[in-house]
């Protein structure tokens, strides 16, 4: 099933087969949030998972650091130097935590300690896992964070001395400052102004070049997704349903899921409201074969029944969606 | 006698100041400080547009949206409520006259703020909130929550004949069928579908004025534009006027007849929104259309020119324009002062230092806001950095009016800053450049 094709470079991080189910064998009802995922992720690649809330994106984001809720059950393969992350112990994870892979949230004022400065934060990060001094531990952390313009004056402030968007700034730099070769951003500019957020996305874009950092972004907003991504993959339902560099999925869009949600962004161009009849589907009992059957505008018969199998369209484009079969 | 109050809502400087909470010494010696949320703005809102009011978190909006409807009071400034022109004309003239007496009756007969009826008038403008889930009462049912309203205004005469109205207003809305969504907790509904709710409880007073504040922002992008189109839906049948508070511009440019921009409490620019859009004048309506992700992988490249920094904060606002310091178009008169000076100083640090040097080093800044100065001790780099910098030809460097050197300490002093002002008629934006 999975044919990720190999294109001779290596990936940084590879996704094979993974189901998650959260409730898993407790009294609540189980929750199938994320279904046979599939994604490789290749060096200094940005990749962005798009879908709408209840879709599986921030499910698979925190599969990967090992940071759901215990009662979940992960199945399939998470590979990052042959190691399989699903099976680590929690020791092994820790040591993987903000050094090899990093994690960036919504909120950056929830993550932070208010009782710490910005200097303190670095130096309980670098302390878990280099044994630098500390004189070249606040080298290090002056570096990371000129490099996303907090000025070495505010290195004693506390975070609440600090803006929205400094404060995202100095996550970024805490993120940044082990060259870990992954970084996921779950919502990373959601909660920022325009400005702001436009100016975080050039940051992002700039240190992941320089450092030949590897992102996960994870959004719902398509703006973000076209502004910074090389490619996209499209969830739904926990599935995904289409993949493709971010040229294909705006401009080429195949799935009929991905190209009502592109018609729905409400963009300066827009003229007229468009959108996706319907409502995400209960993730408890999710819709049988394709996910989004019941608000397909195009469904048929079969869609009912099994889930597509994929359609490739080039070595990077590929969809699951039975109007493609051949 | 409605037909002919064109002007659905007048708000004539409109101030709302909030106290921050500080020990009484400090008031004692610095006087009581403020953020002003909301400083000091006038716009009308005609009968049956959609009026936008657009601007990031901090700007304001929310707050103007809150005081319209009485759910805080204003600091200041009067909200006239379903006039026309000749009673504009009456105040402006009983204003400039000084005639106190004329102003006050005026004021109780058309002010929202001294209106006495005002409970009345809340079932005849109603509020649509961001969050939908915080907006309802979680242990009501759908049926409940819209019910709810109706029997507190006493819309219908029977029990029956409202309940009726309730599942006339399911159905207008979009929650259908009524059957099966009339006993669900919010808890089982999906966001669009709470947001309904929200619109149908609002609705079913048969309101003429609604208040949207960000209706749309917190739901999934598939279905914000079906719920902007019931709305647009609702003010065509029920002739609604509309003030539709949002940060996102591209919604606004969709639904808004007129748009104004917000700015740390004030509106920086007003105007027909294809104006504005066509035709923007002011430096931050700009910055803000550029800023806006396109959703377009082939814009990426587009030449965006952000405005350095963020919004200020609104307790100690910036003087003159208060968008200067992020102005990518100021000039030396738009307001530039000690505090300027200082903060391009620390971010230019490792340009005058060497990184250890920072670090063990004090920074003896004093800031005299009142004759606009700042003072700098026993640095002699910097001194140096700004005799360089000052034959530099920059906005913040320009509007020095001059520079004292008494041996160790430098005294800068700038001009007098002056805001500009939008004057309601003459000019769109509230820039010295227009």
């Amino acid at each position: 099933m999975n044919t990720e094709q190999e294109t001779g470079e290596k990936p940084n991080i590879s996704i094979k087969n993974l189901d998650i189910t959260y409730n898993y064998e407790n009294d609540s009802e189980e929750v199938k949030a994320a279904r046979d995922i599939n994604l490789d992720i290749k060096n200094g690649e940005i990749v962005s998972l798009v879908g709408e809330s209840g879709s599986g994106k921030s499910t698979i984001g925190s599969s990967i650091l090992n940071l759901l809720p215990k009662d979940t059950l992960t199945r399939g393969k998470i590979q990052l130097d042959g190691k399989n992350l699903l099976e680590l112990p929690e020791n092994d994870i820790r040591e993987i935590r903000g050094k090899d892979i990093s994690k960036i949230f919504q909120d950056p004022m929830g993550r932070l300690n208010p009782l710490m400065t910005v200097e303190q934060h670095f130096i309980e990060l670098l302390n878990e896992h280099t044994d630098f001094g500390k004189e070249k531990a606040i080298e290090k952390s002056i570096d990371a964070l000129n490099d996303v313009g907090i000025p070495p004056n505010r290195f004693e402030d506390y975070p609440h001395e600090f803006s929205g968007g400094m404060r995202q700034r100095i996550m970024i730099a805490l993120a940044l400052v082990l060259n870990p070769r992954i970084l996921i951003a779950d919502e990373a500019t959601t909660s920022l102004d325009v400005v702001v957020q436009s100016q975080i996305l050039n940051l992002l874009r700039d240190v992941t070049e320089k450092y030949n950092t590897s992102i996960l972004n994870i959004t719902h907003n398509l703006g973000v997704v076209a502004e910074i991504s090389d490619r996209v993959v499209v969830l739904y339902g926990g599935k995904v349903v289409e993949k493709g560099s971010a040229e294909e999925i705006f401009h080429k869009p195949k799935h009929p899921y991905t190209k009502g949600l592109i018609n729905s962004v409400i963009g300066l161009d827009t003229e007229e409201l468009e959108w996706v009849e319907g409502t995400p589907p209960d993730l408890v009992n999710p819709p049988s074969g394709c996910p989004f059957h019941p608000r397909c505008p195009q469904v048929m018969e079969k869609c009912k029944k099994q889930f597509p199998e994929q359609t490739g369209f080039n070595d990077s484009h590929k969809t699951w969606c039975h109007l493609y079969e051949s | 006698m409605n037909e002919k109050r064109n002007i659905k809502l007048w708000v004539k400087n409109l101030k709302k100041y909030y106290p921050t909470i500080e020990n009484p010494l400090k008031k004692l010696i610095k006087g009581q400080e403020y953020v002003k949320a909301v400083d000091d703005i006038s716009f009308e809102i005609k009968k049956g547009e959609v009026f936008g009011l657009v601007g990031e978190s901090g700007s304001g909006k929310t707050t103007v949206g809150e005081n319209l409807l009485m759910l805080q009071k204003p600091t200041e400034g009067q909200l006239y409520y379903e006039i026309n022109e000749e009673i504009k004309k009456e105040i402006l003239e009983a204003e400039k006259n000084g005639n106190k007496e004329k102003i006050n009756k005026l004021n109780k007969k058309h002010s929202l703020r001294k209106r006495k009826n005002l409970r009345k008038l809340r079932k005849d403008i109603q509020m649509i909130f961001q969050d939908p889930s915080a907006a309802l009462n979680p242990s009501m049912t759908v049926f409940e929550s819209i019910l709810h309203p109706a029997k507190i205004h006493k819309i219908g005469d029977t029990k029956e004949e409202r309940k009726q109205k309730v599942y006339n207003m399911m159905e207008e809305v979009g929650l259908t069928p009524v059957e099966r969504f009339k006993d669900k907790y919010p808890r089982d509904l999906s966001g669009g579908e709470r947001q309904r709710v929200i619109i149908a409880r609002a609705m079913i007073l048969e309101p003429t004025f609604l208040v949207a504040d960000e209706p749309v922002a917190m739901l999934d992008m598939s279905i914000r534009s079906k719920i902007l189109n019931l709305l647009m839906k609702l003010k065509e049948e029920f002739g609604l006027t509309i003030l539709f508070i949002t940060h996102d511009l591209a919604t606004a440019k969709l639904i808004c007849n007129r748009i104004g921009i917000m700015y740390l409490g004030k509106i920086m620019e007003l105007g027909k929104t294809k104006e504005i859009f066509e035709n923007p004048k002011h430096p931050y309506t700009k910055s803000l259309m550029r800023a806006i992700p396109r959703a377009d992988p082939r814009e990426r490249e587009r030449d965006k020119n952000l405005p350095e920094g963020e919004i200020p904060d609104p307790i100690d606002m910036p003087q003159g324009c208060r968008y200067h310091p992020r102005c990518l178009e100021a000039t030396s008169k738009c307001g530039w002062g000690p505090r300027d000076l200082k903060e391009h100083i620390e971010n230019n640090l490792l340009k005058i230092y060497d990184e250890e040097e920072i670090e063990e080093m004090e920074f003896n800044f004093k800031e005299d806001k009142e004759n606009n100065k700042l003072e700098i001790h026993d640095k002699k780099e910097i001194c140096n950095y700004l005799e360089k910098k000052k034959k530099e030809d920059t906005p913040l460097m320009n509007a020095i009016k001059e520079t004292n050197k008494n041996q160790n300490k430098l005294t800068i002093k700038f001009k007098k800053p002056k805001e500009p002002k939008r004057k309601e008629t003459e000019t769109r934006a509230a820039c010295f450049y227009n």
